[in-house]
């Protein structure tokens, strides 16, 4: 009798984490599919399914033109970071250099410091970026101006988180292995691409998405550094999306946005969940 | 032609200082085999004859040449770790044909390379697999295959055996044996196993601390050790010491006194040594004689026997000094028995007080 | 003399020229600029060209009166919010890992969907889990509303993130869902790194879960959740979306980022917000500095 009761309380918990954790997110997927009118009515099951915001959003609206702002950032800014991290990670794991400490430490700190504590000098360095940027391009391509700006900062934004996951996780591979391939006449550099970035793929793969991740969800930058409707990324394209009504908020369409924006993320995590897991480990507590 | 002539080398890891004033000369194609306890060294000296590690002082030169600033791959070795170190995403054949692909070979010949290497280890019938689709024999085949596939002039060992079950060990041994025979490389072999050592070496180097303790061919270091390390460290069951104090000198035999046993002469010599000293006499279990003639002895109770067949190991003591006597496999005697127990004084060791052994 | 680790040490240095550019150019010269905006009169019409004026944005007697960042009873509102927004959304984002982990523990069909669910509001977007709680607590047609008047427990529809009276305690507990699942992974993380014997050994001298949890486990995975603490300690220290979106004018709330933002962005006076922000980055550094002492957290660096 005592299992049964063991057995139903472990169930009972394990329910409340999964409804706790789920439920604001089903919540907004049903809100999302419903019609004007059953939107504001309260209810745990959708009463119909109706892709009206969907519509709105993919078809009337500039939310796609986000998204394509976000991809482009996201893209850029973590194939940079990556790079950059991954031979910054070499020397971090695996030469004995004096400051290589001092150099984590250091890495930690810049990405534990309050992005707000560089915004002022980091605004007054876009708006001369822009002067010189539109001395040297024609108005065609001005549009990419504050994108171009927001990958730059999100690659400092990113690039202590990249480079600390990445040296712990090069850390755990064997350093035989690399002493096989210098004794077998390897360059530092070819050791890189020959050995270490197959055997690194899975876990640069796992940086990548969440780097990946932390960009698509970012707002300071986002809201300070974008201006038009042409060049703004999700998040700051979701906190403004308004009702052509004054004071009647589109619920109905911020849920849609929210679930369009979410989805992907969401997918990407539970197939790579393992990984992730392993990755903000290692982002924080070392191997 | 590889003489590797190590001289007067000195290696510290920060304020460590691991290797002291270390020379070493190893003769081209020989077997050396470094040995010493856990941490004394061993890995570092075959790291700094491959480059792997720098030097603080000293030369180490190959084939006559210095080479302490070259980088490892022109140093014509070849390195084989503990833990094989095998390129996880690479198939056998990429493993052994890795170092031959850096030095810009012919595709025919890589082939005939890896091909004649993957004969000689017999593992040509896995040369597609990966690395974790193998035994750990069979990787460690890889391993030495990929060693051998770039004809280096030194190979260097690091434990290479050592994760491999009692049966494959000795089997490999056999074949390390027959490899050097066939390749005529000079080869500097790590281990902790004491059969390995006696068996594949040409010379044996103990290693101290960091200190050379002994270098010798096997049955030198066994028979005439510089020192208690040396007498101690090779030889399994170790060799028991016994402490005395020298009674009188003459021309060729040093006369100590054991407590409770008569005076007893040995032929062995000590110039520095004096009338009055405390030295210890060793001697190897297989040498103390049970219940036989001898020139001096003493009676002891047996605390523990161990049968292995071919001997049998009888734990004794030598006023309150435990000790390890070996006799004939199929000995009758048992736990609790009172022995007689003597010994030879011509195969008696004699160590001063600060370990040197008597001549 | 070019030795093999001399040649690695060159090539270690070049390997870090880029990251060393990107951290200089983007986050030092930031820094230091903001410092030097911060004692200048920088408005949007001299913003390029700023005069030095010492340190009247962060204190200046004139007249009798004082002025500055820190005479203005707003930021030391703003600093209050920001520290009881960290304290107790990190104390609560603790608790909850805490538990979540150990739940992620319990082996049985269900094992998946617990981890996979965890990882969900961490996957979120702040803007979107914002967004998502801002419409269940909304007052007239919000869910949770909705179950409280069917409960019988309120009569009418309450506006919770408006109210002065809870809406601190509204973006403390939406916060506390997107991260507590953060906490509980480097806990989860910390009791699977733990020796088996250690979860068995309190069921066979049949101690019960909780004393078990109490003397065996917490001290153990004590080095996990200082880790934690600290990581988001000094994300809360610094948040600004969630404020920002619940609602970024209203003072109950304001916390130090979205005060330095709103002066420089709304107001124009980069001067002004750059030394508010000047005065976060600093309170923040007190404060990491003695959670990083406290934590031994410069221990973990070291090396093998
Ligand atoms: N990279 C290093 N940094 C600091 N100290 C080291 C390093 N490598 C080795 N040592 C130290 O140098 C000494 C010798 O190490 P070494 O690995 O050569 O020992 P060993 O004889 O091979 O031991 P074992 O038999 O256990 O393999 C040890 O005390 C070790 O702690
Ligand atoms: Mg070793």
């Amino acid at each position: 009798m005592n299992k049964v009761y063991d057995k139903i309380f472990k169930y009972s918990l394990q329910m409340i984490v999964i409804i706790f954790c789920v439920f604001p997110f089903y919540y907004s997927v049903m809100t999302s599919l419903e019609g004007s009118s059953a939107v504001f009515e309260p209810n745990f099951f959708p009463t119909e399914i109706n892709p009206k915001n969907y519509n709105y959003l993919l078809f009337e609206h500039n939310f796609p033109q986000t998204i394509l702002n976000s991809l482009f950032v996201a893209t850029v800014t973590v194939s940079i970071s990556i790079t950059i991290s991954y031979f910054a990670a070499w020397s971090l794991s695996r030469v004995n250099f004096k400051g290589r400490s001092m150099f984590l430490f250091v890495i930690l700190a810049i990405s534990m410091f309050p992005q707000i504590a560089v915004l002022t000098g980091m605004y007054q360095l876009f708006l001369n970026f822009k002067d010189f940027y539109f001395n040297i391009f024609d108005l065609r391509v001005k549009g990419v101006t504050s994108l171009l700006w927001l990958c730059f900062t999100y690659t400092m934004f990113n690039i202590p988180f990249t480079v600390w996951v990445l040296t712990t996780f090069m850390k755990g591979v064997p350093k035989e292995i690399e002493e096989a391939a210098i004794v077998d006449g390897a360059s530092s550099f070819l050791i890189l691409r020959k050995i270490f970035l197959p055997i690194m793929t899975p876990a640069i793969f796992t940086t990548a998405i969440m780097a990946m991740i932390a960009v698509w969800n970012e707002f300071l930058f986002a809201l300070t550094f974008t201006a038009t409707n042409s060049d703004r990324t999700i998040t700051v394209g979701i906190a403004l999306i308004n009702g052509t009504i004054e004071y009647e908020v589109p619920w109905g369409s911020i849920m849609a946005a929210s679930v369009i924006v979410t989805v992907p993320l969401v997918i990407i995590t539970l197939l790579l969940q393992g990984r992730i897991m392993s990755g903000l480990t290692a982002g924080s507590i070392k191997g | 032609m590889a003489d590797i002539n190590i001289n007067t080398v000195n290696k510290y890891f920060g304020d460590v200082h691991v290797i002291k004033d270390v020379s070493l000369d190893i003769k081209s194609q020989s077997f050396t085999v470094l040995v010493g306890p856990s941490g004394c060294g061993k890995s570092t000296m075959l790291r700094m004859i491959a480059g792997l590690e720098d030097i603080n002082s000293g030369t180490i030169s190959i084939d006559g040449q210095v080479v302490n600033d070259l980088p490892p791959k022109q140093r014509n070795i070849a390195m084989v770790f503990q833990s094989y170190a095998l390129y996880p995403h690479m198939t056998v054949f990429d493993n052994m044909a890795f170092g031959l692909k850096l030095e810009k070979r012919s595709k025919d010949e890589i082939n005939e390379r890896v091909n004649e290497a993957a004969r000689i280890l017999q593992i040509e019938d896995y040369l597609q697999r990966k690395p974790k689709q193998l035994s750990g024999g069979q990787r460690q085949r890889v391993a030495i295959g990929r060693a051998i596939t770039r004809k280096p002039k030194v190979f260097l060992f690091d434990e290479p055996l050592s994760n491999l079950d009692a049966a494959l060990r000795v089997q490999m041994r056999v074949e390390l044996a027959k490899l050097h025979n066939e390749l005529e490389a000079t080869m500097i072999y790590v281990t902790h196993d004491q059969t390995e050592a006696m068996t594949l070496a040409d010379d044996i180097v103990v290693l101290d601390t960091g200190i050379v303790s002994q270098k010798g061919s096997p049955l030198e270091l066994y028979d005439k050790p510089n020192n208690m390390f040396v007498g101690g460290f090779i030889g399994s069951p170790k060799m028991n010491f016994i402490s005395s104090k020298i009674l009188s000198k003459s021309s060729d035999a040093t006369e100590v006194d054991i407590m409770g046993m008569s005076k007893i002469s040995i032929p062995k010599m000590s110039a520095s040594s004096s009338e009055g000293d405390s030295v210890s006499l060793g001697i190897r279990p297989e040498h103390l004689v049970v219940n036989g003639d001898s020139d001096g002895s003493w009676e002891s109770k047996v605390f523990v026997v161990e049968k292995l067949g071919d001997v049998t190991y009888l734990y004794l003591e030598k006023d309150g000094e435990p000790l390890v006597a070996e006799t004939e496999g199929h000995s009758e005697i048992k736990v609790g028995d009172t022995v007689k127990v003597g010994f030879p004084a011509g195969r008696c060791q004699l160590f001063d007080s600060s370990g040197q052994a008597f001549k | 003399m070019k030795s093999v680790s001399e040649l690695r040490k060159r090539t270690a240095f070049i390997f870090l020229i880029p990251v060393t550019i990107v951290l200089l150019s983007s986050a030092l010269y930031p820094l230091i600029s903001t410092l030097y905006l911060s004692l200048t009169d920088a408005e949007l019409e001299n913003f390029l060209d700023p005069n030095y004026v010492g340190f009247i944005n962060y204190l200046e007697n004139y007249e009798g009166m004082w002025y500055g960042v820190l005479a203005d009873s707003l930021f030391w509102n703003s600093v209050r919010n920001t520290i009881v927004f960290s304290v107790f959304s990190v104390s609560l984002e603790v608790i909850l890992g805490i538990s979540f982990a150990l739940i992620m523990l319990i082996e049985n069909k269900l094992k998946w969907f617990v981890r996979a669910a965890v990882l969900i509001p961490w996957a979120i977007p702040t803007i979107v889990s914002a967004r998502m709680f801002e419409w269940m607590l909304q007052d007239q047609f919000g869910i949770f509303n909705y179950i409280l008047i069917g409960m019988g427990i309120i009569e009418q529809g309450k506006a919770w993130t408006t109210d002065p009276q809870t809406s601190m305690i509204v973006i403390i507990i939406i916060d506390a869902w997107k991260t507590s699942p953060f906490v509980a992974i480097l806990v989860y993380a910390g009791l699977k790194a733990l020796p088996n014997e250690v979860l068995e050994a309190g069921k066979v001298d049949g101690t019960n879960g909780i004393t078990q949890f109490y003397y065996i486990i917490l001290p153990l995975i004590l080095p996990a959740i200082a880790v934690a603490i600290v990581f988001r300690g000094l994300d809360a220290l610094r948040v600004f979306d969630l404020i920002y979106l619940i609602n970024a004018g209203s003072k109950d709330i304001m916390s130090m980022t979205v005060y330095a933002r709103r002066e420089m962005f709304e107001y124009s006076h980069f001067g002004f917000g750059a030394a508010a922000s000047t005065m976060l980055t600093l309170i923040i550094g007190v404060i990491a500095v003695i959670f990083i002492q406290r934590t031994r957290l410069h221990k973990l660096d070291e090396m093998e």
